[in-house]
């Protein structure tokens, strides 16, 4: 599985690695039982604070998407198998009309996060 | 989904390892043999003619002279050592193919030499070669002395020297974009799949003969094969700017290859039995190093110095790309990012 971060992006370093994994639980790279690497492997390859990714995983974990456990790390929970397929296919609607609109990514964002409320 | 890239027509490295590897691998071997064998051939009056050379169930069950035992025992080594040198010499690329050669040619003499000595230690002063004592406990301790042995020599076996890439990495290899200023790395667990059986087959088979022949002692090859397979079982594989590293969840044994290394990435397919001989960490033919766990996709990855490491996982296109892409930021190459 890939992690990325980019320093320069607007969303935190935590934030970018918390969105990366829900990402992938919903597009079904990651399923229940995965276990992701551990923080420290992380926070080594990407030159990040291990705090910073204990962070992300606490928050994913407050989420009900991973079980922390000592000695295993982080294990993708069952709860984390919901059918996420209606929502894939709900996202990449949005995306494609929100491209056949012309509309930029923030103004989309911005639409979805008023949607939400 | 490209089409997996063929395995590279196999390139030597430089010949520079021929003197350590002749002497590790063959030379030091072979004086273990014939220091065993003049022991051996001394210990001519003490022993009772002929001497046992097998036992059952019920003691000591098969005999010849002692000529004859040495002398088949040695002979059958050498074509062993000379093979395990050849095969350091022209396709020991990659220093752990060569370490496994000598650790493999090492033990055998001092395996052979421990169970000949022992078996016959326990002879001397008897009239009688039927009086000849088990040979359970020397076997145990033969294992164990080899082992010990084996593990020493393929220590002293030397590295591989750094040798940093001068080329750039191909532009038609597979790249990832990158942002200027992003951080990227790839992680992977790989699971041992097909393997599973055999290993569990042979645990089971060595387990049952030892205890077969009512000989608790043997019941240390099954326990060494258990070890053994937990080493070869599971994998973490990771590309970041230190490299590809693959390491056994067991910490050994693992391999790093830098990013100056490497010469370029790609997916390849692979048929461990066809490729590899067989599963776990393997050498092919041309000398390419393969940690295979299964029947299926690969990461393949040419390392300068004509090594190439290949690693069964899935999502390898991933990983590949990855490789290329920092392998090229860092020799200052421009890249696809």
């Amino acid at each position: 599985m890939l992690f990325r971060i980019d320093p320069s992006a607007d969303e935190s370093l935590f934030g970018q690695i918390a969105t990366q994994v829900r990402t992938a639980i919903v597009r079904g790279d990651l399923a229940p039982g995965d276990r992701l690497p551990a923080a420290r492997e992380i926070a080594a390859a990407l030159d990040l604070n291990v705090h910073t990714v204990l962070h992300a995983y606490q928050e994913l974990r407050d989420e009900g998407l991973v079980d922390l456990r000592r000695g295993r790390g982080a294990v993708v929970t069952d709860r984390a198998g919901s059918d996420y397929a209606p929502l894939r296919e709900a996202l990449a609607a949005l995306a494609r009309t929100s491209r056949a609109l012309d509309l930029s990514p923030e103004t989309t964002t911005a639409l979805l996060k008023e949607a939400l409320r | 989904m490209t089409s997996p890239t063929p395995r590279p027509a196999r390139r030597r490295g430089p010949r520079e390892h021929a003197l350590s590897t002749t002497l590790l691998t063959l030379v030091a071997p072979v004086l273990v043999l014939a220091v065993g064998v003049a022991v051996a051939l001394s210990w001519r009056d003490a022993l009772p003619d002929p001497v046992a050379v097998h036992w059952g169930a019920d003691g000591a069950d098969g005999f010849a002279p002692l000529t004859s035992f040495v002398a088949v025992l040695a002979g059958s080594a050498v074509p062993l050592h000379v093979g395990a040198w050849l095969l350091a010499l022209l396709r020991g690329q990659a220093a752990s193919t060569r370490r496994a050669a000598t650790g493999m040619s090492t033990w055998f003499a001092a395996f052979l030499v421990a169970v000949m000595l022992g078996s016959l230690a326990g002879q001397r002063g008897l009239t009688s070669p039927d009086d000849a004592p088990d040979v359970g406990g020397t076997i145990a301790l033969a294992l164990a002395l080899a082992t010990g042995a084996a593990i020493v020599s393929a220590l002293l076996v030397p590295r591989d020297r750094p040798l940093p890439a001068t080329a750039a990495v191909p532009t038609e290899a597979a790249r990832l974009a990158m942002g200027p200023d992003e951080r990227v790395a790839w992680f992977r667990t790989v699971t041992a799949r097909g393997g599973i059986t055999v290993g569990a087959t042979a645990v089971l088979g060595t387990a049952v003969l030892a205890v077969l022949s009512r000989s608790p002692w043997l019941l240390t090859v099954p326990a060494a094969l258990v070890v053994l397979f937990l080493a070869m079982f599971r994998w973490d594989v990771r590309v970041d700017t230190d490299g590809l590293s693959v390491r056994s969840v067991l910490g050994l044994p693992r391999t790093v290859v830098p990013l100056s290394e490497v010469e370029q990435a790609s997916v390849t397919h692979v048929d461990p039995l066809r490729d590899f001989g067989g599963w776990g960490w393997r050498t092919g033919t041309d000398g390419a190093v393969g940690i295979v766990l299964g029947k299926g996709e690969a990461l393949q990855v040419e390392q300068t110095g004509g090594r190439v490491l290949v690693v069964t996982t899935p999502d390898a296109a991933s990983a590949a790309a990855l490789l290329n892409s920092l392998a090229s930021r860092g020799r200052g190459t421009p890249d696809d990012g």
